[in-house]
């Protein structure tokens, strides 16, 4: 880690240089990383990765043009180098005649992001504690032939991202996360849990683990006939589509091509009235981040505000082509593919997930999907994926027995306009798209839910 | 601002230019071997890339970039530790051994199986793939020329006025890797990487129907420079895509039913990726990809089954020159061999990694990458080739009195192992009584892996095959995003379920 004084002094630099040779405005995004990860397969620890990166990002603009460089090596030669290339860019680049500079400064919300007892988390500890799990999973066998074995991944990060361009701007805060994901099989099925905090010591490793078990400890499986189900998402399953719908209609640049099907859909309710989809890298009682990867402050965005289609997220490139506001939601300047929501949250609702099992009368409970991919029709959210590590048939409101994985072949506004129930309790996922980034969510009940021939 | 930026309590950092960190890392390797490891390998990487994203003759998205690090992997008593780092300094590079060797001893701690391998022979080596034109040096206006235009062809053509947008992309890669390991090799190489595409999006009303050029997920990735664009020709194909593209709005749903499909090239090259490159890596078959990526339907007793049908010959090449997945060697120093995998329908060999190979009786077959110098390397496709037959796709076309050709991946999914699949592509064509008769929209297709490729009975020739490449196969945990290359041609499948979307 840099920190902020260290980082703020050569990031200052680097922006006094740019305007030096020749750049109109610029900016300088630092994005540093130290990721340590320890994978474990067969109940045995199988590998061990410890990174750190740290890769700074050049914008500079130049009569309405804009060139972009990236560079991890911090050799002063290196850098001025990739400053030099971003104005090269720049030069050779038509103007973008929409797009007037970089964000003005913002006065940050305060917030505590980075935990040391993550840091301080070395690998001897996590070996420790993946030995008391193996052991655990041991213990918990109690027939000699149903053994269980156990995989997963622990991993824990410290990142600190940095800001500064020429309309003074100055942006840092540093972050830490640990994330845990068990998978237990067994030869009647598979079972999976997982957290993520940003502070290691909050993950529950013997509820994980007992979840986990739970779910692969159980009847043989029976097979079900495709068909159109009242289904239970648990909070996994339902991340899963939900990183999917990010990507195929919540972003700027999906609307802006048209195959979003928020185009055409704002003010409408495209979806059940029970649901509000969020983003708020503001909220504290969240995993909050102060600014995006250049600087705008993080407020609140709803999306989809009790089933009605509300607003995008957007950077402030997109947003001056579209003559919006930015939204706070510019990713790293590597990625094509954005902006999009990074701090997602689905609104919760009044139970709990037993209690949600105890209004089902005929149904499928889903731990998790596999392999879901959203690009079937994106103007009717249509996906498939299989379902994997504990699928159970719920009848008169209890779960009766695990079944064969299945694959789903649904409308996504379809099966979200048929909500009945959103759990109490939500799930924190890392997001796919913001190294800082999460999606705290909760399970559904959805009325029917089509599960297809394979 | 110093040469170096990070300082710290008695370190000394001086971040050096690649050239000088070889020493250093050559008196890594001898630290080591002193600490008594009974293997280790170092990978110090130096890529330089660009990447664009063009839409409707604009550039939208533009960057460059210069990516650098260095990756240690230490087998000591039995157990593995990585780390990797972007600092160029001899106090790194001391630290990074340091932290893989501690991984080690905290693992190797444990009551568990201990890793082994084989040695293997110092290998000294120097290898450049071919660049013809190098692409980091035309001017950006010229070298977009290609996509721009074909991006800005819809624009003022009131016959293409339900042509939404047009986006192009085209990468560019020039990535150098020297790889050192306790067994005396020293191994250069360096290779470029290019890729281009474009994607035409026609909207009428709800119905959206998107066809690609050359192939769809931003285009084909080739090893070579700036004639694999040039290649591609996409301007003179690009009114090919509008045209198709505006004819699916006004096309059919393709019926659903059991019936004669006939997989274009591209298409071919997506279900070997999935059904079959995936399904033969050996650590999925042992269990350990199991938390993310999954296992397979294979294990060591499939071997000499029969799971596809008889004309069906498939081979892992990572020798071909123009592969995205092609290297002389992979990056635990092992040579890299063109290996079969199928042959005359019958599962040979999974790939293999000296680990993975060692613990089950095989023989490593150069099969093991890492995305880049921050990841530890696994056992990765190559380039996953299915060889030619007989016969042109006219010819094949012809000889179908009922079906649909499919062309240009759309959607993909499969299950755990890599049996269950659905896939679709972006266009479907009726064939009756051996012609070509409609376009179909939003067709799917799905089936389970062996019963699918035992009911192939045609695979077209040389003239057909096709190199395919993709820049983004996915596996490990953090995720590891690789080029792979497919050679592929059309080919046909009997009782295949398919149909539109339906939800």
């Amino acid at each position: 880690m840099l920190g902020n004084d260290r980082l703020m002094e050569l990031l200052r630099k680097l922006v006094r240089e740019g305007e030096g040779c020749g750049a109109g405005q610029s900016e300088v995004l630092y994005v540093g990383s130290h990721n340590s990860t320890t994978r474990f397969a067969n109940s045995i620890v199988m590998q061990n990765i410890k990174e750190s990166n740290r890769t700074i990002y050049f914008r500079v603009l130049l009569d309405k043009k804009l060139g972009v460089t990236s560079t991890n090596s911090l050799h002063i030669e290196d850098l001025r180098k990739c400053m030099k290339k971003a104005i090269e860019i720049a030069r050779q680049s038509k103007p973008l005649k929409f797009f007037d500079g970089f964000p003005m400064p913002y006065k940050y919300q305060e917030m505590k992001t980075h935990y040391p007892e993550t840091t301080d988390l070395t690998i001897s500890d996590k070996v420790k504690v993946l030995e008391h799990i193996f052991k655990k999973t041991n213990f918990a066998i109690h027939n000699p032939r149903s053994a269980i074995k156990i995989g997963g991944a622990f991993s824990t990060s410290e990142a600190e991202i940095g800001i500064v361009n020429s309309n003074s701007l100055i942006a840092y805060q540093p972050f830490t996360s640990a994330h845990l994901s068990l998978i237990t099989s067994s030869s009647s099925g598979s079972g999976f849990a997982s957290q993520f905090e940003r502070n290691a010591k909050n993950i529950d490793i013997d509820r994980l683990l007992s979840i986990s078990i739970k779910k692969c400890r159980t009847k043989k499986k029976r097979r079900l006939k495709p068909g159109r189900y009242k289904v239970i998402l648990e909070p996994i399953a339902v991340n899963e589509i939900m990183e999917w719908l990010i990507y195929i209609s919540f972003g700027a640049s999906v609307f802006i091509d048209g195959t979003s099907f928020m185009a055409g859909n704002i003010g409408k309710k495209i979806m059940s009235k029970k649901l509000t989809i969020y983003d708020d890298g503001s909220d504290i009682s969240g995993f909050p981040v102060p600014f995006d990867f250049e600087g705008v402050k993080k407020r609140r965005l709803d999306i989809i505000k009790n089933g009605e289609a509300t607003s995008l997220a957007y950077d402030t490139i997109l947003a001056k082509k579209c003559r919006k506001k930015t939204t706070g939601h510019a990713l790293t300047p590597d990625n094509i593919e954005g902006p999009f929501p990074t701090n997602v949250f689905i609104k919760e609702g009044d139970f709990t997930i037993d209690e949600m099992v105890s209004m089902v009368d005929r149904g499928i409970m889903v731990t998790r999907f596999h392999y879901v991919n959203g690009l079937l029709d994106t103007k009717t959210a249509s996906m498939t994926g299989m379902t994997r590590d504990g699928t159970f048939y719920i009848e008169d409101g209890e779960i009766k027995y695990p079944i064969e994985d299945m694959r789903f072949t649904a409308s996504i506004l379809n099966a979200f306009s048929k909500i009945e129930v959103i759990s109490k309790g939500r799930q924190t996922f890392p997001s796919p798209y913001s190294i800082v980034g999460t999606h705290i969510i909760p399970a559904l009940l959805i009325k029917d839910f089509n599960f297809s021939d394979s | 601002m110093e040469n170096g930026i990070e300082k710290g309590h008695k370190m000394t950092y001086t971040t050096l230019t690649k050239y000088s960190f070889i020493n250093v890392l050559e008196h890594t390797i001898s630290y080591l071997k002193k600490k008594g490891v009974a293997y280790a390998d170092i990978r110090l990487e130096e890529s330089v890339s660009e990447g664009v994203m063009v839409r409707d003759g604009e550039i939208d998205r533009l960057w460059d970039n210069l990516d650098t690090g260095f990756g240690i992997r230490v087998l000591f008593k039995g157990a593995w530790g990585f780390a990797a780092s972007s600092l160029l300094t001899e106090t790194e590079s001391r630290k990074a051994a340091d932290e893989a060797l501690l991984q080690a001893k905290a693992v190797g701690s444990l009551k568990q199986k201990k890793v082994s391998i084989d040695k293997n022979l110092p290998v000294r080596f120097k290898h450049k793939s071919p660049c013809h034109v190098d692409p980091f040096i035309i001017p950006v206006e010229e070298r977009l020329y290609p996509i721009l235009k074909a991006t800005s062809l819809h624009k003022n053509c009131r016959q293409y006025k339900k042509i939404h947008s047009i986006e192009g992309f085209m990468d560019f890669q020039k990535r150098h890797k020297t790889f050192l390991n306790t067994e005396g090799s020293f191994i250069e190489q360096e290779i470029f990487l290019s890729g281009a595409g474009i994607k035409v999006i026609a909207i009428d009303g709800r119905d959206v129907q998107v066809r690609s050029f050359p192939d769809s997920h931003n285009g084909i990735f080739r090893q070579g420079g700036y004639e694999r664009i040039i290649e591609m020709d996409i301007p003179n194909n690009a009114p090919r895509a509008i045209e198709d593209a505006l004819l699916l709005l006004k096309a059919d749903e393709c019926p659903s039913g059991e019936r004669t499909v006939i997989l274009g090239g591209s298409q071919v090259a997506l279900q070997i990726h999935e059904s079959i490159g995936h399904a033969v890596e050996l650590d999925r078959a042992m269990g350990m990809e199991v938390s993310l990526a999954g296992g397979t339907f294979l294990t060591s007793d499939s071997i000499g089954t029969r799971i596809c049908s008889d004309i069906i010959n498939i081979t892992a090449d990572p020798a071909i020159e123009v592969g995205a997945g092609s290297y002389i060697y992979d990056d635990e120093g092992m040579e890299a061999k063109k290996v079969e995998i199928i042959k005359n329908g019958r599962f040979k060999n999974f790939l293999t990694s000296r680990e993975t190979a060692k613990s089950s009786g095989m023989k490593p077959n150069g099969s093991v990458r890492a995305s880049n110098w921050s990841n530890i390397p696994l056992i990765r496709m190559s380039n996953i080739n299915l060889e030619p037959g007989e016969g042109r796709l006219n010819d094949l076309i012809a000889d179908t009195r009922d079906g649909i050709l499919l062309q240009t991946n759309k959607s993909w999914s499969i299950d755990t192992l890599r049996l269950n699949f659905q896939f679709g592509t972006e266009i479907g064509w009726e064939i009756k009584k051996g012609r070509i008769t409609r376009a179909l929209k939003n067709p799917v297709y799905f089936g389970i892996t062996p019963q699918f490729w035992k009911s192939c009975n045609a695979v077209c020739d040389r003239e057909e095959w096709q190199m395919y490449g993709l820049n983004n196969c996915g596996k490990g945990d953090p995720i590891q995003n690789i080029s792979v290359g497919h050679g592929a041609v059309p080919a046909r499948f009997s009782k295949v379920k398919a149909g539109a979307v339906k939800c």
